[in-house]
């Protein structure tokens, strides 16, 4: 049991955070902009790396590179929506996809151009000691950080969305665009929120992601399917069922490997991509519109 | 009480949609504290007008006056701040968000403390005011065209454009939203209205506007509109 929680309940909630965050920009740029957005993947890379080059410039953490990452995320989000995407909202969505695809290969590019191919660490060869607590449970301070971190920008979200004016336009936009318009709403002004708000997010799970594991490239376009399986998974458009999404996502890709019968693990970890993907599937079968009935175009 | 009286003034507008011109020609004009009302058969380019006026569809020629400013083709934005507001026929409330946010959305625009707006709004339909922070969406069809009317009110606009107000309402309902537009009237509103119910519009409109086919037939008085032997056989069934 103690083994459950350490080492596939714990990691699976700090993958399921990483997710969550990820997620939750995908999908209320989807309820904003009607489109999925293929390059958020690699706007997490992009964040990631900011927070590398902070920590070798100023030998900081990566957390504390955290408010960087989040304005080079935010403001390159601003910046490819206004060129790559602001010329096609009149028109279909399949464009902006492929829009979306395109930035992404090419975030990834500058990405490799700038800070090489091979992989990274933040922090080389340091080993920090696992805080323990009821006397077998364990967790290391990096993990808490991740899960403490994630909550906090949940519900600053949270508050966001539901009390702040350009929270509550978002919402109304993401409800119905032309009454939105004929209401008032700069929706211009509540495109670009929006762009800030996921941009953070995906920088923020960025970091996280390098921070538990290394970085490189692909590291970002690597989360895009269980990024999009926790969203479908939770309803798109459904910024608070893309959390509850995740979780589900990033607990099931850890617990699949546990050994519940025998000491051989259920499913190999080599699998563990396959499992958001066999959700994801089930999920578009069974429930096409997601646990917490998404959007319908 | 507000010193000036405005005027909304639509000189033979052209409109419609791509090449296709569904208004050809319309003129009406309407001051603050007036009902109007616009009938006509089906496809008379009803809606079309209102969303014309609106600024949602590009007008070909004609002018659209707010007092001497012309208002012609401005975008959204502009004509709401001008003090313009609109109420679709459907689609016209945000189904996610409580009465209250959809009450403040209306007020977006502003920049003073809506509270008063807002509780001349509950004060105008009373069934809101348990309802205030609960998702507009659940509530009956009725609630949420109070709620949709409430939230073109929030803006405190010179004039309000309704569409079809009363569609698929029950009788009760139906009573009540044209209570309430008569109230409106008495707050200093002028109110464009389209309406099925030709009969009972015109009862309580200031004048009426007969639209056929994208042009004016006849602009008269609601009374004498309902006196109108062709147009009550035309359009409101006859004289029973």
């Amino acid at each position: 049991m103690i083994d459950f929680i350490n080492f596939y309940f714990l990691p699976g909630l700090v993958l399921g955070s990483i997710y969550a965050l990820g997620a939750m920009g995908v999908s209320l740029l989807f309820g904003i902009l009607r489109f999925a957005h293929f390059a958020h993947g690699d706007l997490m890379s992009f964040g990631a790396y900011i927070a590398l080059s902070m920590v070798s410039i100023f030998h900081v953490s990566p957390f504390f590179a955290i408010p960087a990452s989040i304005l080079g995320s935010s403001l390159l989000a601003i910046l490819i929506d206004k060129v790559c995407y602001k010329p096609f909202r009149k028109s279909q969505t399949v464009v902006l996809v492929i829009s979306s695809l395109g930035v992404s290969l090419m975030l990834r590019s500058f990405i490799q151009l700038t800070w090489g191919v091979s992989l990274e660490v933040y922090e080389i060869g340091v080993i920090k000691d696992a805080i323990t607590f009821g006397g077998n449970f364990r967790i290391s301070e990096n993990h808490l950080v991740i899960i403490i971190g994630t909550f906090s920008l949940i519900y600053l979200t949270h508050i966001f969305l539901a009390k702040t004016k350009l929270g509550k336009a978002m919402r109304a936009m993401s409800d119905d665009q032309d009454l939105a318009l004929i209401t008032g709403i700069n929706t211009e002004r509540v495109i670009q929120a929006t762009w800030i708000v996921g941009g953070s997010l995906a920088a923020v799970a960025g970091v996280f992601l390098g921070s538990d594991t290394q970085l490189n490239p692909r590291m970002g376009w690597d989360q895009l399917l269980p990024l999009f399986a926790a969203a479908i998974l939770g309803g798109i458009g459904r910024p608070y069922g893309a959390i509850a999404g995740a979780m589900v996502i990033g607990m099931a890709e850890e617990i699949s490997s546990f050994p519940f019968f025998g000491t051989e693990p259920l499913l190999s970890p080599a699998y563990k991509t396959g499992v958001a993907f066999f959700i994801m599937v089930i999920m578009l079968i069974v429930r096409p519109t997601g646990l917490f009935k998404g959007r319908s175009f | 009480m507000k010193k000036k009286i405005h005027k909304l003034v639509v000189e033979n507008i052209v409109s419609g949609y791509g090449d296709m011109d569904i208004l050809k020609g319309v003129s009406i004009n309407i001051s603050q504290e007036e009902i109007v009302v616009i009938i006509g058969p089906n496809g008379a380019g009803k809606s079309t007008l209102m969303k014309s006026i609106f600024g949602l569809i590009p007008i070909k020629e004609g002018n659209i006056y707010f007092d001497e400013e012309e208002i012609t083709n401005l975008d959204t934005q502009s004509i709401v701040k001008k003090g313009i507001s609109y109420v679709p026929q459907v689609k016209n409330i945000f189904p996610n968000l409580t009465v209250q946010e959809n009450l403040e959305m209306g007020a977006y625009l502003r920049k003073d403390n809506y509270l008063e707006t807002m509780n001349d709004v509950f004060k105008l339909y009373p069934d809101l005011v348990e309802k205030r922070n609960q998702i507009a969406g659940q509530l009956s069809g009725g609630q949420q065209q109070m709620v949709a009317i409430g939230r073109a009110l929030m803006i405190q606009p010179e004039f309000i454009l309704l569409d079809e107000p009363t569609a698929g309402l029950s009788p009760k309902m139906y009573n009540d939203t044209f209570e309430s537009i008569q109230k409106i009237k008495t707050l200093g509103v002028g109110v464009i209205m389209v309406e099925q119910n030709a009969k009972r519009a015109l009862q309580i409109s200031d004048r009426g506007c007969v639209l056929v086919s994208g042009e004016n037939k006849l602009t008269a008085s609601g009374q004498s509109l309902l006196m109108n032997e062709n147009i009550t056989n035309l359009f409101l069934g006859g004289n029973e």
